[in-house]
């Protein structure tokens, strides 16, 4: 999956608009980005990785790029 | 001795609820992963029969279970519907094949289940006690929670329903746990600050499978046998609770 894919699945998951996320954007100055947010993206990245976030790697997630970067 | 019928005695809740009613009955215990069904087995008394069996599978179950015990030529006189499905997910996640999955688990799957061990010519009018294994969430609400909460709604109004249709024959009944560490839980339990906030918030503390089980053995019991229709709330307080704890 490209990077321009990967981030239109996360902007479906934080359910903002086509082009609103960019992967140096800090997590913490986007509003969307709330624990129902947090929840969707668990859903999204095991039906489309096959993985299972944690409670502590979410946490440990700064940035946009941090987040495609599990997405593998 | 006759034999209770049991769904979900693959883990948690269904395998200590297996264990504990082994010495009062044989079972016939379902789950889907055969080896996890066999440990369980080998830790219950008396006879126990592995019927391993998809319960997604609604367009077939009636006719394959009827089968399987025409085959054993066994008399059923109690069901446990423990079996649940449970995946926290926000309305925007949602989608038709969670709501399937979910519904056909948790609700059409004892309905189905109850259709054929109420069928006279599969089992006689030897089905006495059903208790449906609910959640404390059926009478309330959380976010992340409409599909599942919906199913465990569903399975206290079919609960209901069925009470009133098979009297004065069979009682259903259901128990509705609150939070406990199980297979179901154990990842949301695995973050510190939601094991915390757990804690607070459960006025006995966190509950265990085996709080659960001497619950369900008194509504399957003659001990009950003026109670039908009634959801059992076994919670540690959770629900009745109208102070914020949190906040102490
Ligand atoms: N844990 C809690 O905090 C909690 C709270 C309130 C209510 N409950 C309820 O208590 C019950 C037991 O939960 P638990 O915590 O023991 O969960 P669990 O450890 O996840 O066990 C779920 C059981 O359901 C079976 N199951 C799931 N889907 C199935 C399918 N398609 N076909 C056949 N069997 C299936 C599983 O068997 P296989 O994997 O072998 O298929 C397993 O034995 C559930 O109804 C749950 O909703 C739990």
């Amino acid at each position: 999956m490209s990077e321009k894919e990967k981030l239109a699945l996360l902007e479906e998951t934080f359910d903002v608009d086509e082009g609103a996320l960019n992967p140096e954007m800090l997590l913490n100055d986007i509003d969307e980005y709330d624990s129902m947010t947090k929840l969707s993206l668990i859903v999204m990245v095991e039906e489309e990785f096959g993985k299972k976030l944690t409670g502590a790697e979410i946490k440990g997630f700064k940035t946009v790029q941090d987040i495609l970067n599990v997405m593998v | 001795m006759d034999y209770l019928f049991l769904t979900g005695a693959s883990s948690g809740v269904g395998r200590e609820l297996a264990v504990y009613l082994s010495g009062s009955y044989n079972l016939i215990i379902n789950g889907r992963n055969e080896e996890r069904l066999s440990e369980t087995k080998a830790l219950c008394k008396n006879n126990v029969l592995i019927w391993p069996y998809d319960l997604t599978n609604t367009t077939r179950i009636e006719d394959d279970l009827s089968q399987w015990i025409k085959g054993n030529d066994i008399s059923i006189v109690s069901f446990v519907h423990c079996a649940g499905l449970m995946k926290m997910m926000p309305l925007r996640s949602v989608d038709s094949k969670i709501l399937y999955d979910t519904f056909a688990t948790n609700v059409f799957a004892p309905e189905l289940i109850t259709k054929v061990l109420t069928s006279r010519k599969i089992n006689g009018k030897n089905l006495k006690s059903v208790v449906f294994i609910s959640s404390n969430i059926s009478n309330r609400g959380a976010a992340a929670f409409s599909v599942y909460g919906a199913s465990k709604s569903g399975l206290d109004g079919l609960m209901r329903n069925l009470a009133i249709e098979l009297a004065p024959g069979v009682r259903v009944n259901s128990v509705l746990p609150g939070g406990m560490i199980t297979e179901m839980t154990k990842d949301l339990f695995s973050d510190e600050n939601v094991k915390k906030q757990f804690e607070m918030n459960y006025p006995l503390g966190i509950g265990t499978p085996a709080d659960i089980a001497p619950a369900v053995e008194f509504l399957l019991s003659d001990s009950s046998k003026w109670i039908t229709g009634q959801q059992f709330v076994v919670d540690g307080g959770r629900t009745i609770d109208i102070t914020e704890r949190n906040r102490l």
